[in-house]
């Protein structure tokens, strides 16, 4: 077990092509670029779903239907070197989200907890995160993206004001999405 | 057994990435450059080499716009890049940002939020991460341009000391 642990760590070194030196992460590797079956799709109406959030608050979906576009981004883990190298991204580029008059909202099946330290170490991260740790991963099952170690695939999907979804890409787990790509799809669906 | 695995992954990643002391790769870059950037870096297209740069040496930030770090150490790069601009009267010290792992669209937006004033090149498929040896970022290095352009400082890790930093500048390029 000890000599996997160490293989794991030496390969996760090698070849992870995550580069943020802080936070502190803990390397995975390569992983199976996607492992899981999508439950929805473009033109769907997004599942509703309600968790809890940072803020101390529940958010629920639905609350924004109406009034604001919607992008969830799932991410698989806290602390790990992908994860990690992409909010900090997203947090800097939330005036390029107001554009579009949308709501960034990300996702991950941690506890608060976890999520908590995690975006403190990212220069705080100010867009609602929420927690699907507890029924573990339920909105990830909901929606398709729950892979078979209990982790969420790095997806995203835009909602819009109507509540349908209108893009989906879950993503390679071990590549980071293109901002570009994201906001060129959201400003497709006005506002 | 496993020590000395792990001492021989230490030296192996060590000995790939590129050190002070050592030859800086000379590598290519592209990025959307100004007429005045390109002026500025003495170069003619939107892509070049380190060698067509013109100037006596070359301060490099290698960092990515999704790095909390380099977002924190975008203002001070600012402030060292004016300051050394300031001092070196005869513009032989230049400067150059690559994003490494980062869209044209990424690090366009980085160059917008930050104000960044310094040409900034693209490495959106990691090729120029991978000839400086995977490094994290940021990392700093100054390069002393020529035949045979030599790192004669690199730094890995975030840029706290502002002054410090702008100090070894200065030395390392004769500003001082």
């Amino acid at each position: 077990m000890k000599k996997m642990i160490f293989a794991l760590f030496v390969i996760g070194v090698l070849v992870s092509p995550a580069l943020a030196e802080t936070p502190n992460t803990y390397p995975v590797g390569m992983l199976k670029p996607i492992d899981s079956k999508l439950k929805v799709k473009v033109g769907d109406v997004a599942p509703d779903f309600e968790l809890p959030s940072l803020s101390g608050k529940k958010v629920r979906l639905s609350d924004y239907r109406g009034k604001k576009n919607i992008v969830l981004s799932f991410v698989p883990a806290a602390w790990t070197p992908v994860c990690s190298d992409q909010w900090p991204g997203y947090n800097i580029a939330q005036g390029l989200f107001d554009e579009q008059d949308a709501v960034l909202i990300g996702i991950s099946v941690d506890n608060l907890p976890s999520q908590y330290a995690w975006s403190e170490a990212m220069n705080t991260i100010t867009f609602p995160i929420l927690s699907d740790f507890w029924p573990h991963g339920a909105v990830s099952d909901m929606y398709g993206v729950l892979r078979t170690d209990g982790v969420s695939e790095r997806a995203l999907f835009i909602i819009d004001k109507k509540g349908v979804l209108r893009f989906i890409d879950v993503h390679n787990i071990n590549e980071r999405p293109d901002l570009g790509v994201l906001l060129q799809e959201l400003s497709k669906i006005g506002k | 057994m496993k020590r000395s695995i792990m001492i021989f992954m230490a030296v192996f990643l060590l000995a790939a990435t590129a050190q002070a002391g050592q030859v800086f790769p000379d590598i290519t870059m592209s990025g959307k450059l100004s007429d005045a950037q390109k002026t500025y870096l003495g170069v003619s297209s939107d892509t070049f080499t380190l060698s067509d740069i013109k100037g006596g040496y070359l301060f490099v930030e290698a960092y990515s716009m999704y790095c909390p770090v380099c977002q924190r150490d975008a203002p001070r790069l600012n402030e060292i890049y004016d300051a050394v601009t300031k001092a070196d009267t005869e513009g032989s010290v230049k400067f150059i940002g690559i994003g490494l792992g980062n869209t044209e669209f990424e690090v366009a937006f980085y160059q917008n939020k930050y104000d960044v004033q310094f040409p900034l090149v693209v490495d959106e498929n990691y090729v120029i991460h991978k000839a400086l040896g995977e490094v994290a970022t940021p990392t700093f290095y100054i390069v002393k341009l020529g035949s045979s352009p030599e790192i004669l400082y690199m730094k890995e890790g975030e840029a706290e000391d502002k002054d410090l930093l702008l100090e070894v500048i200065m030395e390392k390029t004769g500003l001082k």
